[in-house]
């Protein structure tokens, strides 16, 4: 029961705010919305505490709730698919993670939705957004697991698609639920495969028998693993499944902290590292993985040096960051990912929270070219985007992306799976984030207001309450410190660890990619705004969705129907010959009766 | 007794409701009403368990009147009567239509009870014609086109179906399916009646390329005819009650071309759904899309895919009515059941065609691959019709009390069917097995058959 409280405390929410939120108060709506999440993460930490006291013996601990589905099979023999959940090292730090960051969030969330209509609605999707992910992180079988996955893609497409009053919310929102859908069913096709070759969804028993049963490289531990991948790069903003996260900043800025950079598209990674068994037996799969993370990581990296928007280029800073978990899974330094994954949400939930601030005062604007100069009139800000920005480029030693980001260059660098050339181009983005962060942190802070005024140029829409401190402050000081929690050994604890080749040269590596990071940074102090920034969907917009779009409007009349209104003219026309001998003469009438009656007599005689 | 009275009440009632106008919304909630009770008490402490050899768990016969209850259609009478009191709640207002609605109900009823096919024949008809009226009387701007057409397809059905019929008759000299099963026909004759069902049932459920009669019905008919005569699947119910069980080798020569026709359905409707600008009309391709996702399930030759078709019959049958009640008038429940029709997990539609697609993955991998894809083009035509009645101008939610009671009923039950599935397949499929000489059972040696399903709850 107490692993169960832990997503149970903000679904009850969630369904209390959906069905009479409307009614309560607003006090009591953010109370609620806030009360469901906090609950969660006190549970968790009782429950971590409990289990984890017990010192390294502690493995993993299980529990069953109820029977969900039953499998009837042919032979009458029913595999039953239990809800249940499953707690190790792994899913302990996700549990973390997301309960204290969405709480923080939540916290947030209170003075920024202080004035919407919808509160509770919001509060209502938030609550089941975290239940739903914790499900996913909890999860003891791949059914589970997909429940929570695609709960988190539903209460994402709500977020997004949050205000309703403008069409193209609603259409980056699609866009979100149905890209990530395409991943979804390349999960879903690896949970049947694993299911018809293992006749069992429990993740434990699949890992444990495929190890047992497929040998490194076969085709079907290939397959297998390339399915997952599918679903985690769809989730997970990678290429090519990337272009959902970008519109998808459309949504209220808590929610795209939260959702959009925290938690929900670290599920890939998080998907990736439970079932890190299966592609260690595949090369293949384990080097794609790899290859997308670096693809995605630059390419995303450029991306976010040309964008205006600020919430896009932290969107796809987001992306180029879960490039590097990927690079990290791929070289098979799962815990070194995990650990990114969790300092990337402390600064990248710090950074969004702050552009939560700026919408806020700024009547939800977030273009740079409307927005600039913030240095002397809002220091908050400054001193947020100065940590978030210093620990997002990792600043070496006293910001904790620093420590994550170097463990996993460092790993695969010397990873039997990546070397030389994956490092160089992990150096690389390090070079690409440190001058998107500059170039951001300039025109910021230091770009001359386009009014051409010092100072208070904007009008300000309200105050920045303690709500909006506090969770501010706390996450600024993690995106310090964080590096310094052993999350990677923990971690390590219930992951696999990489194959390294000699523990040898580190230091060199490290000193390396920080020149790099800095040279990044002078770079990007120089980088202006641009006459327009780069859409990047254009390419599947003409490869899928138009001539999807172009073949549905064209076959809308339904092309069956014609076929039966040939019928329907067969019919009309057949009417019409036999109207004919409906003449009303006489005289035709009498000659074919005697024509027929010769007719008859004549065959009579004859045969 | 009891199962003839499930049959006579919503008759007689039907009849009272039109000449007795002013008390009819009465007539019919009093009479659907104990249309639920009748069917409790029946399944629950029915009279007659007969001998060994019969799985009915209550019967009645009366030479060809031959009723029987079991599993099976205790849920889908269940699932129908539900319909029917949101199709009864829907036409409040214009209680003429109750009486369209009670024999309709009636006919639906006495279909999903008859053991002897020439009753079933004739259920089928009573279910069908008042249908056509109800449209041509109470229907919108195109309804006679909508009820012709209607007329027309499922009167062709009907008469292959009597044809059918009748063949067999001629073969087997008896109309029975407890006798029936234990015959065999030559192999071509079986093929030829074999296919004359499917065909008929393949109208009515409907497959492509039969489908043409549904979008134009859908988007002219009174939608509480759509819901209390269309959404609850027969035709998927007579492939289960009679193809699949009385013609198991025909069933398994047919099953591939079954399963195209299905391929191309699923891909079809979806397609067709995405562009159309009538929201009904949406539905109705949607609804083509997913008859033929259960057209695949059905000829899949797999139990774990039959588990899943009879839990999709339930739940699409629920979750589409519930949408079409909340359509352009509440938005927390147009989200809801659109949801649930898209396949989210936790809500009873999907757990209908996961079954469906593991049963079918093990045996026709590819096709499940054409039918999982309908999960990512069935979300992208469910949420596009989201967009188009919901946002750019949010309109406020316009449902009264009663249809939202009625809605919050439907999606607890899918909410339910989502998480625990259990008991409604408990419910079915041990009796669906035990006693149908399926193509499944063949490999394995015959055991006792035992006298009556486990009724587990």
């Amino acid at each position: 029961m107490q692993l169960a409280l832990i997503p149970a405390f903000p679904i009850i929410a969630s369904f209390l705010l959906a069905i009479f939120g409307p009614k309560f108060s607003r006090k009591v709506v953010s109370f609620l919305g806030v009360f469901g999440i906090a609950s969660s993460f006190i549970a968790t930490l009782f429950v971590l505490l409990f289990l984890f006291s017990g010192g390294k013996d502690f493995q993993a601990y299980r529990e069953i709730l109820w029977t969900w589905i039953p499998f009837y099979s042919s032979e009458m023999d029913t595999a039953t698919i239990q809800m249940a959940f499953y707690l190790d090292a792994l899913s302990a730090v996700m549990l973390m993670v997301v309960t204290f960051i969405s709480s923080l969030i939540a916290l947030f969330s209170v003075t920024f939705m202080e004035d919407d209509a919808e509160i509770s609605w919001f509060f209502a999707c938030m609550n089941l957004f975290v239940g739903m992910m914790l499900i996913l992180v909890l999860a003891d079988n791949f059914l589970v697991l997909f429940l929570g996955w695609e709960g988190v893609g539903l209460t994402s497409y709500l977020l997004i698609g949050f205000w309703r009053n403008d069409v193209l919310n609603g259409r980056a929102a699609t866009k979100a639920f149905i890209t990530t859908r395409i991943g979804d069913i390349f999960l879903l096709f690896g949970i049947f495969l694993v299911f018809s070759n293992f006749g069992t969804l429990n993740i434990q028993e699949v890992l444990d028998l495929a190890d047992a049963n497929w040998p490194v490289g076969s085709l079907i531990a290939t397959i297998t693993a390339l399915c997952f991948l599918g679903g985690a790069i769809g989730k997970s903003a990678q290429l090519p499944l990337q272009t959902w996260l970008a519109d998808a900043m459309r949504g209220p800025t808590p929610v795209s902290a939260l959702i959009h950079a925290a938690t929900m598209v670290t599920a890939g990674v998080y998907l990736i590292a439970r079932v890190g068994t299966i592609f260690s037996l595949s090369p293949i799969a384990q080097s794609a993985v790899m290859w997308i993370g670096a693809a995605t990581l630059i390419f995303a990296g450029i991306g976010a040096l040309l964008q205006n928007d600020l919430k896009r280029v932290l969107a796809y800073s987001t992306m180029s960051q879960l490039g590097y978990m990927f690079l990290a899974l791929g070289a098979g330094a799962y815990s070194a990912a995990i650990f990114h994954l969790a300092t990337h949400a402390c600064f990248k939930a710090l950074l969004f929270l702050g552009a939560g601030v700026i919408g806020y005062l700024m009547h939800h604007e977030y273009s740079l070219t409307k927005i600039g100069n913030l240095r002397y009139q809002y220091p908050l800000i400054f001193w947020v985007f100065l940590i978030g920005l210093g620990s997002l480029t990792a600043l070496p030693f006293i910001t904790a992306g620093f420590y994550s980001k170097e463990l996993i260059l460092s790993e695969v660098f010397l990873s039997s799976a990546g070397g030389m050339l994956p490092w160089a181009i992990g150096a690389f983005g390090a070079l690409l984030t440190g001058a998107y962060s500059a170039r951001l942190f300039i025109l910021l802070f230091y770009k001359p207001s386009p009014q051409g005024g010092e100072g208070a140029t904007h009008s300000v829409a309200g105050e920045v309450s303690v709500f909006m401190k506090l969770p501010l402050t706390i996450l600024a000081i993690l995106a310090l410190v964080a590096g310094f929690f052993p999350i990677a050994a923990f971690v390590s604890r219930s992951v696999l660890s990489p194959v390294l080749n000699t523990e040898s040269h580190t230091w060199k590596l490290e000193i390396a990619v920080t020149v790099l990071a800095l040279m990044g940074i002078l770079l990007g102090t120089r980088g202006k705004l641009l006459k327009n920034a780069v859409g990047l969907d254009a390419f599947y917009e003409g490869l899928f969705t138009k001539p999807y779009i172009a073949i549905s409007s064209f076959m809308r009349a339904d092309p069956i129907r014609p076929v039966y209104r040939l019928f329907v003219l067969l019919a009309a026309s057949l009417q019409h010959l036999l109207a004919l001998l409906q003449n009303g003469r006489l005289t035709y009438y009498v000659t074919a009766l005697i024509l027929a009656v010769l007719l008859v007599l004549s065959f009579a005689v004859l045969s | 007794m009891s199962l003839v009275l499930l049959i006579a009440i919503p008759l007689l009632a039907g009849v009272l409701s039109s000449l007795w106008i002013r008390k009819a919304n009465a007539i019919s909630a009093v009479s659907i009403a104990s249309v639920f009770a009748v069917t409790l008490y029946a399944y629950f402490w029915g009279e007659s368990r007969t001998g060994l050899e019969d799985f009915w768990l209550v019967e009645y016969q009366a030479s060809w009147f031959h009723l029987g209850l079991d599993g099976l259609s205790f849920v889908l009478l269940l699932t129908s009567g539900l319909v029917a009191a949101l199709a009864a709640i829907l036409s409040w207002e214009k209680p003429k239509e109750q009486f369209f609605l009670l024999t309709t109900l009636s006919g639906l009823i006495g279909l999903l009870l008859s053991v002897d096919l020439f009753a079933f024949f004739i259920f089928w008809e009573l279910m069908l014609i008042p249908i056509y009226f109800w449209v041509l009387a109470y229907g919108k701007e195109r309804r006679i086109f909508a009820a012709l057409q209607f007329i027309i397809f499922t009167q062709i059905s009907g008469l292959v179906l009597l044809a059918s019929i009748v063949a067999l008759f001629s073969y087997t000299g008896t109309l029975d399916i407890n006798q029936l099963t234990e015959l065999s026909l030559p192999k071509n004759v079986e093929l030829w009646i074999a296919s004359g069902f499917t065909l008929a049932f393949l109208i009515k459920l409907p497959a492509f390329p039969l489908h043409t009669w549904m979008p134009s019905l859908f988007r002219d008919a009174p939608i509480p005819a759509i819901l209390a005569g269309l959404l609850v699947k027969t035709g998927a119910y007579g492939f289960l009650r009679f193809v699949l069980p009385l013609f198991p080798q025909s069933s398994q020569r047919l099953a591939p071309f079954m399963i195209f026709l299905g391929a191309i359905g699923v891909i079809y409707g979806a397609l067709l759904a995405f562009s159309q600008k009538n929201p009904r009309k949406v539905l109705a391709y949607s609804t083509l899309s997913h008859a033929s996702l259960i057209l695949m399930g059905l000829f899949s030759n797999n139990l774990l895919a039959l588990s899943g078709v009879i839990v999709l019959v339930v739940t699409h049958a629920l979750a589409s009515a519930g949408l079409f009640i909340a359509l352009e008038a509440h938005f927390g429940f147009s989200l809801f059941f659109a949801m649930a029709l898209l396949g989210l997990p936790g809500l009873g539609n999907f757990v209908g065609e996961l079954l469906l697609l593991f049963g079918l993955f093990g045996q026709h991998p590819w096709a499940a691959i054409i039918g999982a894809s309908s999960l990512v083009l069935g979300a992208a035509y469910m949420l596009r019709l989201i967009i188009q009645l919901y946002y750019g101008s949010p309109k406020p939610n316009s449902l009264t009390r009663v249809p939202i009671l009625a809605c919050s009923c439907i999606a607890v039950i899918l909410l339910w069917i989502g998480l625990f599935p259990a008991p409604l397949l408990d419910l079915v499929i041990p009796t669906w097995t035990d006693t149908n000489a399926d193509p499944i059972q063949e490999s394995i040696p015959e055991e006792e058959v035992p006298a009556e399903g486990e009724s587990t709850t």
